[in-house]
């Protein structure tokens, strides 16, 4: 089976984001980054297919030279290859998916499989673009994965139940959280990942689809309210749910 | 403020995670430290303090009277050129590492249960797994406020009352001295003990308090000092085919260390066979041949990742055969993944206990570093009589080992304490302590007495008289009146 499993670099969830004086992007200057925590589970279930179907998995990234970091560590998991497409900009989430998908046609994956979300941008769009832009099915957020010759049955969490979904190879799949418990790498495979050549590969011009205007950091957490137990202030407190919270 | 007689409120204060339960007249939650100083100054009953419940001692078990709870006390203050955090007593651990990390910090004691309160904390002197660096909590406290049973309120600084002339005194508001005796007494040899009153030459007023479970006044907010969050931490599991290799290798890392030879680990945690076999129903990957592991974090530079590894790799392979296999965390998430995987074997226990109606019986003993192999042993032989009736783990870098015998029977509850006294006669034959991180709680009083001897038991009484006199706050915590 030919497994390529997209990951990305995003900035770690402790680090204190600010905004870079163009207003638009964000301030590397001192951010930790990380692997994007649901591309884990990704990685780990390419590595559980092959194990399972043979074949090979190709760890493949988009950014500038920094994220090469992440495919050391997807290295030494286990992957057998791994690739970078160089492009330091990010410029829009169809500028990366066009590129990958530029990529996958050249090396006919059966599976491509990636996180459900990056945990900076949330675009939630990565999955989808790129069986729109290479014609083949996409399964989002999944929780369960069997694959049975070309047959591939996914299960998704859906409120208050599970949704199960067949398609057919070769396909896309995001992962949900829980989908399995990505392996820790060993030490000595850590060493060898150093080792390994990672592939670079210059994209080709692409216009992005969607230009960044502004962007802000959100205003600081709302003040708590305090309220009684009386039964006036039980209702208060529904109230405040409902117009000021706007839970429900 | 909220007074409740009501039963069906009562309840749930009257029990915490040692599982047994007590029983209380009425329920008071106060909102604010003046609610309590007048609460404690107007009443003349027997209060039980509440934190989060989280005690394996049954220390906030009440034994009728009033609970106090502090849960409403949430407020927090952070001092950033000093980088101290004052927080009441109702805020989690959970919480305080929150906060912390908010500012680049770390608390450094990580008591295994995040739930837990920061008085509880301060109470029970809590440590954790990182206490192997660092020590329990009352290394990290600089100030507390602490309420006397008369609802005199004390602002105590680290260094501003000591022990002089095994006398430590302490002036109250009134203008009165507090005259407390403060004996030499033996320590155990353990790096780490939390049984009974902390007493020593030069003792510091604060810590008469931290770690004396609510006996001698009520801790309401604590300053503790943060530090610095490392640039790196790596995280590891490596595994061993016997015991016996596991401890060697321990001991090498002790021996190293105190040679400078390598970088410092910050906690040294055990996994014996038992709960590996627990590990491996929820995760692959554990080698079959594996025995034993250890998990270790190690704090370095962010550009030194390479070399530590190579350094620890390099002579890891000299104990162990399976020292390729060794698992690294080099992220936050996957040492996350880590810390909750050791603590789901606790808490695991907890549910199956709460599950399927059994019970057990917990060790918190620690013995000095010199016994640690004879230690392990011991616990290793009741591993194998007893099958899944027992899991083992722990602090095996402070010497400091928890084994859960469960029992669902009188034979079995039989087997189950004899074993416990066996190890606890062992411990203490070797200059131990029946607690290393716990407390003693309801539920050890007598193995404490065991340990310090009746003359001491005795100054705990006469410390307690002269801060209690009518020994109204957690009466029968620690050691009894009489």
């Amino acid at each position: 089976m030919n497994i390529l499993v997209c990951i990305s670099q995003v900035p770690d969830t402790t680090t204190k984001i600010s905004v870079a004086p163009d207003g638009k992007s964000m301030d590397a200057t001192g951010v930790k980054f990380i692997l994007n925590p649901y591309d884990e589970f990704a990685i780990e279930e390419g590595l559980r297919l092959r194990e399972k179907h043979t074949g090979t998995v190709t760890a493949l990234t988009v950014g500038g030279d920094n994220a090469k970091e992440i495919l050391r560590t997807a290295l030494a998991m286990g992957a057998d290859k791994a690739v970078i497409i160089k492009d330091a900009a990010k410029a829009d989430s169809f500028t990366i998916a066009k590129s990958i998908a530029d990529y996958a046609s050249s090396i006919n994956p059966d599976i491509i499989l990636l996180g459900r979300q990056s945990i900076d941008h949330d675009s939630f769009q990565m999955a989808s673009t790129l069986g729109g832009l290479l014609s083949i099915p996409s399964i989002s957020v999944v929780s369960k994965l069997e694959i049975t010759g070309t047959v591939v049955s996914a299960e998704r969490d859906v409120e208050g139940g599970k949704e199960v979904l067949e398609a057919s190879l070769p396909i896309v799949i995001s992962a949900q959280k829980g989908l399995n418990d990505p392996r820790y790498p060993k030490l000595p495979d850590i060493m060898k990942a150093k080792q390994k050549p990672i592939e670079e590969i210059t994209p080709a011009a692409i216009t992005a689809r969607v230009d960044v205007v502004a962007m802000d950091i959100p205003a600081t957490a709302r003040a708590n309210k305090v309220v009684g137990d009386t039964d006036a202030d039980i209702a208060e407190f529904v109230r405040l749910l409902h117009e000021e919270a706007k839970v429900f | 403020m909220p007074r409740y007689t009501d039963n069906e409120i009562i309840i749930p204060y009257c029990t915490d995670a040692s599982n047994g339960k007590g029983y209380a007249d009425e329920l008071v939650i106060p909102d604010s430290v003046n609610e309590v100083v007048e609460f404690m100054r107007s009443t003349r009953g027997m209060v039980t303090l509440s934190g989060g419940g989280t005690g394996l001692g049954g220390g906030r078990i009440p034994d009728g009277g009033s609970i106090v709870s502090l849960e409403r006390f949430q407020a927090c203050t952070y001092d950033s050129a000093l980088k101290q955090l004052t927080v009441q007593s109702g805020v989690s651990l959970a919480d305080v590492h929150r906060i912390a990390s908010e500012y680049g910090c770390f608390f450094p004691p990580d008591a295994t249960e995040w739930g837990a309160s920061v008085g509880g904390t301060m109470a029970t002197n809590a440590s954790g797994a990182r206490s192997y660096r660092y020590g329990a909590s009352r290394h990290h406290v600089v100030a507390i406020d602490v309420l006397l049973a008369n609802g005199e309120l004390m602002r105590l600084r680290r260094g501003q009352h000591t022990a002089v002339d095994g006398i430590l005194k302490l002036p109250s508001a009134g203008g009165d001295v507090y005259s407390i005796p403060v004996p030499a007494i033996p320590r155990p040899l353990t790096s780490k003990n939390a049984a009974g009153l902390f007493l020593v030459p030069n003792l510091d007023a604060i810590d008469l308090f931290i770690g004396s479970e609510g006996t001698l006044g009520v801790i309401t907010a604590a300053t503790l000092q943060l530090q610095i969050l490392p640039e790196s931490v790596t995280g590891m599991i490596i595994f061993f085919q016997t015991s016996d290799e596991c401890v060697s290798f321990v001991e090498a890392i002790h021996e190293n260390e105190l040679r400078r030879l390598v970088t410092p680990p910050r906690l040294v945690e055990y996994f014996s066979s038992s709960s590996l076999a627990v590990m491996r129903t929820k995760t692959t990957g554990i080698p079959d041949n594996a025995h034993a592991a250890l998990w270790v974090e190690i704090e370095h530079a962010s550009d030194n990742a390479d070399e530590v590894l190579e350094q620890w790799f390099g002579w890891l392979k000299d104990y162990t055969p399976l020292g390729d296999e060794t698992w690294i965390a080099g992220s936050d998430a996957g040492r996350e993944r880590l810390r909750r995987f050791r603590h789901a074997l606790p808490s695991g226990v907890y549910e199956r206990l709460t599950a399927t109606g059994q019970r057990k019986i917990g060790t918190d003993f620690a013995v000095p570093h010199s016994y640690l192999r004879q230690l392990v042993e011991n616990y290793a032989e009741y591993e194998q009589q007893f099958g899944d009736r027992m899991i083992l783990f722990g602090h095996i870098g402070n010497a400091h080992l928890h084994a859960n015998f469960f029992y669902a029977n009188d034979s079995e509850e039989r087997e189950a304490q004899n074993a416990y006294m066996n190890l606890l006669e062992f411990t203490l034959r070797v200059g131990g302590t029946v607690s290393a991180e716990h407390g003693i709680g309801r539920i050890k009083k007598e193995y404490l007495r065991k340990m310090v001897g009746d003359d001491t038991i005795n100054t705990y009484r006469a410390i307690k008289q002269t801060l209690d006199p009518h020994w109204r706050l957690n009466n029968g915590v620690m050691f009894d009146r009489v």
